[in-house]
């Protein structure tokens, strides 16, 4: 394997490590559902947008 | 250089893309987590706080145009980092924030910042990586923002019942160091010199003369801006309304759907590379497309969670693969401004979404409004590609150049 292909792969490796680290502790975790739970009754209150997850 | 067209350092600049739109993303979802703490804190209305999320998004597009005319006239880095540092300064003010009014501008500001990161991230990231592996790293790229939500949801869990909200932004001033670690590891673009101009005006003209197909990317973004956002933002409330989800599930669900839009990002960018971009994104979408059943009529909570999570992974499999179409499309000496701008505006065009839907659920009720708005988005996105182009694997460096590399 060429070593640019290694690191790329390390990259992509890193990257979903991270995600599922965090998803992990966030479900393990037990503090503050604020914020994504919250965030989007005052969102359609106000009938706006409140940008969540993705973009 | 290698054959590929890709630099040695190919792996740093891919990594502080990824890490700029992370860290980006995490200074951003800090503020949705802490609505209610700083609505006391403030002594604010709580809508008062969701509005400065509104005042971030506005100024997207002006540092978008700022940070991307930057890249495209003096080269990827210093850009890139001055961005960096620029808003993790913000994120430092708003932790010393006096009073609301003080807030509000800090955030603005901060999309300013927030605008400018990706066209800048994206260029740097796809102009340096290796072309067979553009499509992976391209959803890696995108799942940037999912991670950074992620960060943030950890730092709200463990960091702010501990060191309080002010450490929530300090904590923010973290991507100053990716600026150090771009100036050490990261090479400057080789496709930005061989493509650079003489002034910011050439910039402009380049994009001016490509004006059809920038309008084409701002309406391709404006609609898959609709098939994130009418997909996420009022998936929460309708879980908890129709499902009767408490807020812990509500939360988790969110936590798994995210996991699902990074694994989709991986295997459909993994697919744009070998069946084509416009071939990826369609079979993302339909695959959405497919579970629209499970996730917007499903019978049981663990049917809704498949369906949320099978959604995201298509919804952001499509989403993967915009950093590489988008750099595939634009000009070559506006390879930071035209997408940067293009998805900036998008973002604003697509922001009366939740209007839309809300609208929507009153006359067809919860399910059909978001099934029905995702059925229609996905439609018109589909004929939007099949209309557009693509420039697949189209190598960003002069091929005579290659051609030497190779020899």
């Amino acid at each position: 394997m060429r070593r640019n292909d290694l690191r790329m792969r390390m990259v992509v490796a890193g990257a979903m490590g991270l995600a599922l680290t965090c998803a992990a502790l966030d479900i393990a975790g037990k503090a503050s559902p604020a914020g994504d739970t919250e965030k989007y009754d005052v969102a359609i209150a106000r009938g706006r947008a409140a940008r969540a997850p993705i973009s | 250089m290698s054959k590929s067209g890709a630099s040695s350092g190919a792996h740093h600049a891919v990594l502080a893309g990824f890490l700029g739109w992370t860290l980006d993303a995490f200074d951003f979802f800090v503020v949705v987590f802490l609505f209610d703490v700083l609505a006391r804190q403030f002594n604010v209305p709580k809508k008062d706080i969701v509005l400065t999320t509104t005042a971030t998004l506005a100024m997207r597009p002006v540092g978008a145009f700022l940070f991307g005319l930057l890249a495209d006239r003096y080269g990827r880095r210093v850009p890139m980092m001055a961005n960096l540092i620029y808003f993790s300064l913000i994120e430092v003010l708003c932790g010393f924030s006096p009073n609301y009014n003080f807030f509000f501008v800090m955030r603005a500001l901060f999309g300013i910042g927030m605008g400018g990161q990706w066209g800048v991230g994206t260029s740097l990231a796809m102009e340096a990586a290796p072309v067979r592996w553009r499509g992976v790293l391209s959803g890696i790229l995108q799942s940037g923002y999912s991670n950074g939500y992620l960060l943030a949801a950890v730092a709200a869990r463990f960091l702010l019942p501990a060191w309080g909200w002010r450490a929530m932004f300090w904590v923010g001033a973290l991507p100053a160091l990716l600026a150090l670690y771009i100036r050490f590891k990261v090479p400057e673009s080789e496709a930005w010199k061989q493509h650079r101009v003489d002034s910011t005006g050439q910039v402009l003209r380049v994009v001016a003369k490509e004006w059809k197909r920038f309008a084409y990317l701002v309406v391709l973004m404006t609609f898959m801006m609709f098939l994130s956002h009418g997909t996420q933002d009022l998936y929460p409330d309708f879980l908890q309304e129709v499902h009767k989800v408490s807020a812990a599930m509500r939360a988790n669900i969110t936590i798994i759907a995210n996991i699902g839009a990074v694994i989709g990002g991986i295997i459909f960018g993994h697919l744009s590379q070998v069946s084509g971009r416009r071939i990826g994104m369609m079979a993302a979408m339909s695959l959405s497309l497919c579970v629209i059943p499970l996730w917007a009529f499903g019978g049981s909570i663990p049917v809704v969670i498949l369906g949320a999570f099978l959604m995201q992974a298509g919804v952001q499999g499509a989403w993967g693969v915009i950093p590489v179409h988008l750099n595939e499309l634009a000009a070559d000496a506006a390879r930071s401004l035209m997408p940067g701008l293009a998805y900036q505006l998008g973002n604003l065009l697509a922001s009366p979404n939740n209007s839309i839907q809300y609208a929507l659920r009153g006359k067809v009720g919860y399910p059909w409004a978001i099934g029905g708005f995702a059925i229609v988005t996905i439609g018109t996105l589909a004929i939007l590609l099949l209309c557009g182009k693509e420039e697949h694997s189209r190598s960003f460096v002069r091929s005579e150049a290659v051609k030497s590399e190779a020899g």
